[in-house]
């Protein structure tokens, strides 16, 4: 169906009187091109400084060698193409006419013409800088002459001559032994059809043929290499890409769909694939054909590319999959699987289009590229789209056919010389093509197909009158019937402009291209004959019947300026709107072609207006889009959710739309919540809950969201205040709203959500009301909070600079979650751990950085997984440095800041796998740390008065400190205990330990226990001479734990006890029994734990063997303990085998024989 | 409104040098260039003339008489109406060379009757003191070859150069008059294409 909406105007008309009788008529940008029946084209130009913007004058004027059927100019070649018969002695010879240089021919001044044939090179006439003759190059055709065409980028033309059609190409040549150039029609290609070709259309390398019931249209691929080697070349890949595209107007990616030809191709049997060329070499020419020359070999190389498609029309068919245990499967899954099994789904043949094409014959190639000396290279042709007349009507068959490419607007002018791959089929703007369409169409009903990148019917037409002439350009559609010009919409651009996105995400829309056409003028004209179209303009020739004679017809050019987009979206948008209450079908209509026609114009229109003035298309674009936006955002629509990505592409600000939502219920005066459609809301809540910045709104316009938010979605209120883009409104103001929002959804005593509190608490916060929001926080469950703040970090920070008020509540009523929260938010990658420090520490000093017990239980808990492992480095340097600046300024506690005593002395060490080590036993031995007891004993500092007794003696519990006595409680040891535990971890690394030695200070308390821990890894030597000076009694603990097998570290351990017991026994001091005890205890263990040789080994050359006998006796007895063992558990897994075997009847009775033979236990 | 004007396209066929460039631009333009540069390939002019009370478009095939460009020309004699074979009269090998001008011009038009297609003969350079070929002789091979016109020529002076080329249009009137008249029913001048689709398209039932 046509939708009629007389919304299409032109802008300005003239009318040029023409003499002699027309008989073709062409225009391109300001030229127009009359050919007459005397053998004269007469060319009229835009009077570009005319004010009506529409006058032409007539300025050139050449004569034809015979009278023209058809007349073309081709911009990019500057020439004029015509098809000539003559008749005489009643034969009629046809030709094709090149007249490259018509220009100098004037009104006044008809130069000579200069005639050569396509092809030839010998008969230029010596160059002049300003030639002095009209350069016209023949094509002498043998048979009539249907139909030309040419490709406006490339300069191609295409010849349509009974069932063949032969296109060539202009060509610079040299003359030879000279620098003079000329141009020259070459033929490359030979296409030979199953059908008597009448028309023909070209463009780039699509080319469009049709008889009156048959259509076609194939596309020309070119292959680099011949299909011949190509077949030995890629066998193997070949054979292993089994799903190859071979339709390409499936193909869905614009870059994957040059006509190079893809080599896997060769797959296919294609009658139509030529590999012709013989073995002669290349030709030495002045006229190289550009897929000879070296640099065009070298070009074809780089310019071409292959590539293996999927192609999604692959089917696999597994028949062994047919014998099915068909007993064994049942109800639903039964029949699905043998559904999927027998029935093969061909995607392709579903589609009515791609039947159609089964129907087609391949035309015949004949590539002549390089004059039939071609040594490399192949040619094929695909055929796009085949329809045959089948239209049950009056119509007779195929009159029309035009092809409709769209390019990306770029404002370069492209020329011939531009031309550099070295595909003949390809213009230098190749790569700029989004899309090409095609109109086929009868006498009063037509079709506009997409040709590429998608194939596909996109319109159907239907004329009032039958059409004499059609022209059609991206966005709209020009029909000359008897009675004027119809013109309808086109949807050629925004086909092609379609295909350049992908609309998967919700926030991309783009008008239906299949929608109903418009046909939105009607120009009645007396006597229309001929039609053509340029840039700017349309142009009708018409003829006046004067009178009897046919020589007094008067025939005259209306010259009809087109509004430009803009301005034709405006007077659709004029004429939508006076039906926008009453058919809001038509109003819709309206703004979705005009959406298009704009969008289009964005990508395709050269002349498009994108300089930001107040009307340029880009605003327009936004204005319609805005319009759309608020068509689908009105309540009831069925498709709100088209409502969002209009909006998003108007560049409306929140704040308008919300104001415009707002004035539609002032307008409506409804006073419920539905009166905001669905797709507003949509619109709300993606906007707000948006991953972007928050919004930079004036309260005011918050405010006014966050009503109209109340009002359409309450549920949503609290996470609107809590998580989305809006932050700037009024906290009181909110304040109310919110509470009055939860009055309504709570009754009285019900618990409130921890989204709603959350809200209400931050409000509270922001009202300057910490303790309501405290109480707003506390019914927050832990779990909850954490699980919203880490899923929503900017709670806790004010734009990463410093905590929120939320986050300082936090810190002071629920510290514990404020740090796990920052620790999830670490592991996501979201706060760092320089981040988390800032915010932790806030406006401090590096100095106080020991006194932040947060930032210190966050480092705690970050390097206690070895998942964290990268940032240990970092991490626990930081934390040293704190704990020894703790150590150094460690003061015994006050009763201040003893709260519960008992309890915080207990505490423990970090468990888990990160960098919080096992510490050495013999470190609760070193002081001021008095044994592992000590450790786990209440704080000694303080005596707290025992409720019961205190009660009892009538006076309050309290606690008290203790003066003049030392405790190694973990309260007041935690720090000490910590750093211990962090060097003794398997992760301290050398820098680690020497970054703690520089820090250690010999006052601090457990200065020797750290020193040593650093020593061990720095000279472990030292550390074992301090314990063997200092620490006597932990000398067994500290070498198994230090040495343990370690035979060379044993003997220098040994060597130096050894050398202080001689000292000892020259010089004793009460040492000494501490001495011996831990030498027994070091040769104890070593008894156990070495190998008698070993330990053997270690024994001192000197020493006393009564002393040492029993260690032997006890190592010999443990390695005899240990054999038996061995030979016990052999014995049984030898058992266990052989019953093993005997169950499995492979038993070894010879084997099992000798087990109960041998010697046992 | 002015009246249609038939298209004649007329060929000027001659030895190199005896003068067809300038009788074309004689007649088409009324100049003459002495020192003119030999044609390459072929050129063509058209011209409005009135014979008979009848409007013609003259186009003037001028073509380049060296045998080295006989590949050029030969293409372009096909549809010709009329045909100039022109020689020099103080260059006796160009008139020799007429009939062989005459030969070429039938084959590679693919004319079948050449008797009955329109030639003129021109003797042209008539101002010149050392004439070498008659009137008389030339007048007879004419006479001998189809009773051709021959018209003495100077483009220098613009002798009779209108009338040999008026000649030409008249002659191919003479000769389309005979065809008419024994190839019943008639079609008209030849080269109205109208007229001729009008009896074509009313002859087929």
């Amino acid at each position: 169906m046509v939708k009629v909406y007389k919304c299409h105007n032109f802008k300005s008309q003239s009318v040029v009187p023409v003499d002699g009788e027309p008989v073709a008529v062409f225009s391109s940008k300001h030229r127009v091109f009359v050919a007459t029946q005397q053998c004269v084209i007469e060319v009229f130009v835009l009077d570009e400084q005319d004010p009506s913007g529409s006058k032409y004058t007539k300025t050139n004027s050449f004569s034809t060698e015979a009278p023209i059927e058809q007349l073309l100019y081709n911009e990019t070649g500057g020439y004029v193409a015509t098809r000539e018969c003559k008749v005489s002695r009643k034969q009629k010879f046809y030709s094709v006419k090149i007249y490259l240089n018509w220009n100098v021919c004037t009104e006044d001044s008809r130069p000579i013409a200069h005639v050569r044939l396509a092809g030839g090179n010998q008969s230029v006439k010596p160059s002049n800088k300003v030639p002095e003759w009209m350069d016209v190059i023949d094509i002498p055709c043998k048979y009539a002459v249907s139909s030309i065409s040419t490709c406006s980028r490339t300069g191609n033309l295409a010849v349509a001559s009974e069932n063949g059609i032969y296109l060539y190409h202009l060509v610079e040549k040299t003359v030879p032994n000279s620098d003079n150039t000329f141009l020259d029609v070459v033929l490359f290609l030979q296409l030979d059809w199953s059908f008597t070709v009448d028309q023909i259309t070209l463009c780039e390398d699509f080319v469009g043929v049709s008889s009156e019931k048959e259509i076609q249209i194939v596309r020309i691929l070119y292959s680099d290499k011949s299909f011949g080697r190509l077949a030995i070349d890629d066998a193997e890949t070949s054979r292993a890409a089994r799903s190859v595209s071979t339709e390409s107007f499936r193909i869905a990616n614009r870059k994957t769909s040059s006509s190079i030809m893809n080599p896997l191709f060769l797959n296919d049997k294609d009658s139509s694939v030529v590999s012709q060329f013989s073995n002669v070499g290349s030709r030495s020419s002045s006229t190289p054909s550009p897929a000879l020359s070296n640099s065009s070999v070298t070009k074809s190389i780089a310019d071409s590319f292959s590539c293996i498609l999927d192609d999604e029309n692959f089917v696999q068919w597994k028949f062994e999959d047919i014998d099915l245990p068909r007993n064994e499967l049942s109800g639903n899954k039964r029949q699905e699987l043998f559904r999927d099994t027998k029935t093969v789904h061909l995607k392709g043949l579903t589609d009515l289009m791609c039947r159609d094409l089964l129907l087609a014959d391949p035309p015949k190639i004949t590539d002549l590229r390089g004059g039939g000396h071609m040594t490399f290279g192949d040619v094929k042709v695909e055929t796009l789209l085949y329809k045959r007349w089948n239209i049950q009507d009056v119509d007779g068959g195929w009159r029309h056919m035009q092809m409709v490419p769209t390019y990306l607007a770029k404002n370069e002018r492209f020329s011939l010389a531009d031309r550099t791959g070295t595909i003949p089929v390809h213009s230098s703007t190749f790569s700029d093509l989004v899309g090409v369409s095609v109109l086929i169409s009868g006498d009063t009903s037509g079709f506009l197909y997409s040709l590429w990148p998608h194939n596909c019917l996109l319109t159907e037409y239907k004329y009032t009158k039958p059409a004499k002439q059609i022209w059609a350009e991206g966005e709209l559609m020009y029909v000359l019937t008897d009675n004027g010009l119809e013109t309808y919409t086109c949807r050629a651009s925004a086909s092609a402009v379609f295909s350049m996105e992908d609309y998967a995400s919700p926030t991309k829309v783009f008008p239906s291209i299949k929608r109903e056409v418009c046909l939105c003028g009607i120009h009645p004209f007396i006597g229309p004959r001929k039609l053509t179209v340029s840039d700017n303009h349309v142009i009708l020739l018409a003829m006046m019947d004067s009178g009897a004679r046919p020589d007094d017809n008067l025939w005259s050019l209306y010259a009809l300026q087109k509004f430009s987009n803009s301005e034709l979206y405006k007077e659709m948008i004029a004429f939508g709107s006076r039906y926008q209450q009453k058919n809001p079908d038509t109003y819709l209509s309206l703004l979705e072609e005009g959406h298009m026609i704009l969008r289009s114009a964005m990508v395709t229109d050269l002349h498009g207006d994108c300089s930001g003035s107040p009307n340029s298309s880009s605003d327009l674009l936004q204005e319609s889009a805005a319009l759309l936006g608020e068509f689908y955002a009105m309540p009831r629509n069925m498709q709100w959710h088209l409502c969002l990505p209009y909006y998003l592409m108007s560049g409306l600000s929140l704040s308008d739309i919300v104001r415009q939502a707002l004035q539609y219920k002032q307008h409506t005066k409804s006073t419920s919540a539905y009166c905001y459609g669905q797709g507003f809301l949509y619109y709300l809540n993606y906007v707000l809950f948006q991953d972007e910045e928050p919004f930079q709104l004036k309260e005011e316009e918050g405010d006014t969201v966050l009503d109209v938010c109340a009002e359409a979605v309450p549920d949503k209120l609290s996470r609107i205040i809590l998580f989305s883009r809006l932050q700037t409104y009024t906290q009181e103001k909110t304040l109310s709203l919110l509470k009055h929002v939860l009055q309504q959804k709570y009754k009285p005593d019900e618990a409130k959500s921890g989204t709603d509190m959350l809200a209400l608490s931050l409000l509270h916060l922001k009202s300057c009301d910490p303790e309501s929001a405290r109480l707003a926080l506390a019914a927050v469950s832990q779990m909850e909070l954490r699980q919203f703040c880490v899923n929503h970090h900017q709670l806790l920070h004010e734009d990463f600079q410093q905590l929120s008020p939320l986050s300082q509540l936090m810190r002071r009523h629920c510290p514990e979650v404020l740090i796990q929260c920052l620790i999830a938010l670490h592991d996501i990658g979201t706060i760092p751990l320089d981040l988390a420090i800032k915010l932790l520490q806030g406006p401090s000093g590096y100095e106080e950085i020991h006194q932040n017990a947060h930032l210190k239980e966050y480092l705690e808990l970050l390097i206690n997984d070895e998942q964290r492992k990268y940032v240990f480095e970092d991490a626990v340097v930081l934390l040293c440095e704190i704990y020894i600046k703790c150590l150094v300024q460690w003061r015994p506690p006050c009763a201040s800041l003893l709260v519960s005593p008992v309890s915080s002395a207990i505490g423990h060490l970090p468990k888990g796998d990160g960098h919080f080590g096992q510490r050495y036993a013999w470190l609760d031995h070193i002081p001021p740390l008095q044994g592992s007891k000590s450790i786990r004993q209440p704080c000694q500092y303080t005596i707290t008065t025992h409720p019961t007794s205190a009660r009892r003696s009538g006076a309050t519990p309290c606690t008290q400190v203790k003066a003049n006595i030392s405790c190694s409680c973990f309260r007041c040891r935690e720090d000490l205990l910590k750093l211990q535990s962090i060097l003794c971890s398997p992760f301290t690394t050398l820098a680690l330990v020497e970054k703690v030695m520089a820090l250690l200070e010999e006052e601090i308390q457990g200065y020797d226990s750290l020193w040593m821990l650093c020593m061990l890894r720095l000279d472990h030597e030292k550390a074992t001479k301090v314990v063997i000076d200092k620490y006597p009694v932990i000398l067994a603990d500290y070498g198994i734990s230090i040495m343990q097998k370690d035979i060379t570290k044993w003997k220098g351990f040994l060597n130096m006890m050894m050398a202080t017991l001689q000292q000892q026994a020259e010089e004793p001091d009460q040492r000494e029994p501490k001495y011996l005890e831990g030498l027994k205890g070091v040769f104890s263990w070593l008894a156990s734990a070495m190998e008698p040789a070993d330990f053997l080994n270690l024994l001192p050359g000197n020493g006393n063997v009564m002393f040492f006998l029993p260690f032997i006796a006890t190592c010999y007895k443990k390695k005899q303990s240990r054999k038996l063992l061995s030979n016990i558990v052999t014995k049984g897994e030898h058992l266990k085998n052989i019953g093993d075997g005997i169950a499995m009847g492979t038993s070894d009775i010879g084997r099992h024989e000798d087990l109960l033979q041998g010697d046992h236990l | 409104m002015a009246a249609k004007a038939k298209l004649l396209k007329v060929v000027l066929l001659g030895d190199g040098g005896v003068g067809k460039s300038s009788l074309m631009n004689r007649f088409v333009s009324n100049k003459f260039d002495a020192q003119s540069f030999h044609t390459i390939g072929v050129e063509f002019l058209n011209k409005d003339v009135e014979v008979d009370n009848e409007l013609y478009k003259m186009q003037i095939w001028d073509t380049a008489g060296q045998e080295r460009f006989k590949s050029l020309r030969t293409p372009f004699y096909r549809g010709a109406d009329c045909c100039l074979l022109t020689f020099a009269v103080d260059d006796v090998q160009s008139y020799r060379n007429l009939g062989m001008w005459r030969k070429e011009f039938l084959y590679y038009a693919d004319i079948k009757e050449g008797d009955s297609f329109p030639f003129v003969i021109i003797g042209n350079k008539v101002d010149v003191e050392n004439r070498v070929v008659g009137s008389e002789e030339a007048q007879e091979w004419c006479h001998a070859n189809g009773r051709m016109p021959y018209f003495e020529t100077s483009a220098k002076d613009s002798t009779n150069v209108n009338d040999a080329f008026r000649a030409a249009v008249k002659r191919l009137k003479e000769l389309e008059d005979v065809i008419d008249s024994n190839t019943k029913p008639s079609h008209g001048p030849t080269v109205d294409l109208k007229r001729k689709d009008k009896l074509q398209s009313s002859g087929c039932c």
